[in-house]
């Protein structure tokens, strides 16, 4: 079992204005290695929105419109879907990616945004959790003989 | 721009039908890579593509054993394929959108270039734009 917070990157997080356009969205995810961007809210009555790869491909070059021309709160997604249980088994969180269709589950502490869980957070976890068990195995057969 | 024009970032890796889960896992996290190739399982069989998102959705969600399953059952089979390198990327993009996938196998005239995702697409379009908003242009606040 991995709890969910392992897996939150405690990457830079990267904030976009819902009136900035969607070309500085662009170049913004392509600097940050496809993390997806948060659009901040304005006040605590608010809701988060996000802007990941997926947007901008599907709403804007797959369009053919000027990414200069579109604004950022026209292809954001709003509100999160969000999990806000931080010991929460990453299988959980999976497969409530997978039942959603999302690329990035974003994850709430105390009513505050603690970071976004993507597919790659999921496999780099899982990875780093097969080595350590392996490692574990092996020092134990080690200890015992 | 034209397809032939696009640089493709992923160096392409390959695993055997019979490989498990959990060397895809090793491959992919270690490399930071999206996507791998499932080869062909003998005479008859078609090539495969393998992401990140068919592990985390077939396999951690199911809650399997990732050493027990193998690639062969979680590839996407057979790939969607580009074969015409003369063609702008917004047909690219419209196709990924319409198929709603990430990932197609570029062919150039039967021979396996690799792999064209909507990552290397973003990648162009971002090249003229980053001198009005990238971080070594012109800020916006």
């Amino acid at each position: 079992m991995i709890p969910l917070q392992n897996a939150v990157k405690k990457f830079k997080l990267n904030n976009i204005s819902p009136d900035a356009t969607a070309a500085e969205a662009l170049v913004r995810l392509v600097e940050h290695d496809f993390i997806p961007l948060l659009v901040p809210r304005k006040d605590r009555t608010d809701a988060y929105g996000i802007v990941t790869k997926h947007d901008i491909m599907h709403k804007v070059v797959a369009e053919g419109r000027d990414p200069r021309q579109v604004k950022v709160s026209e292809i954001m997604a709003k509100p999160l879907i969000i999990v806000n249980d931080l010991a929460m088994d990453l299988r959980w969180a999976s497969k409530m990616m997978h039942r959603c269709g999302i690329a990035a589950l974003a994850v709430l502490d105390k009513g505050e945004f603690y970071g976004f869980i993507t597919d790659r957070c999921i496999i780099e976890e899982y990875f780093d959790e097969l080595r350590r068990d392996k490692l574990d195995r092996s020092s134990g057969e080690m200890l015992s003989c | 721009m034209l397809v032939k024009d696009l640089e493709l970032a992923q160096k392409y890796r390959r695993l055997p039908a019979t490989a498990t889960a959990a060397e895809a896992i090793a491959l992919m996290a270690e490399y930071h890579i999206p996507v791998v190739l499932v080869e062909k399982d003998g005479e008859g069989d078609t090539y495969g593509v393998l992401t990140r998102r068919d592990i985390v959705s077939k396999v951690i969600g199911e809650g399997l054993d990732p050493t027990a399953i193998k690639v062969s059952e979680l590839a996407s089979k057979p790939l969607m394929v580009l074969n015409n390198t003369e063609v702008d990327v917004l047909w690219v993009a419209k196709f990924m959108a319409r198929e709603n996938v990430s990932t197609l196998a570029l062919f150039d005239g039967g021979e396996f270039k690799g792999f064209v995702t909507d990552a290397d697409i973003m990648r162009a379009m971002a090249v003229p734009l980053k001198s009005e908003f990238g971080h070594h242009g012109g800020q916006r606040k």
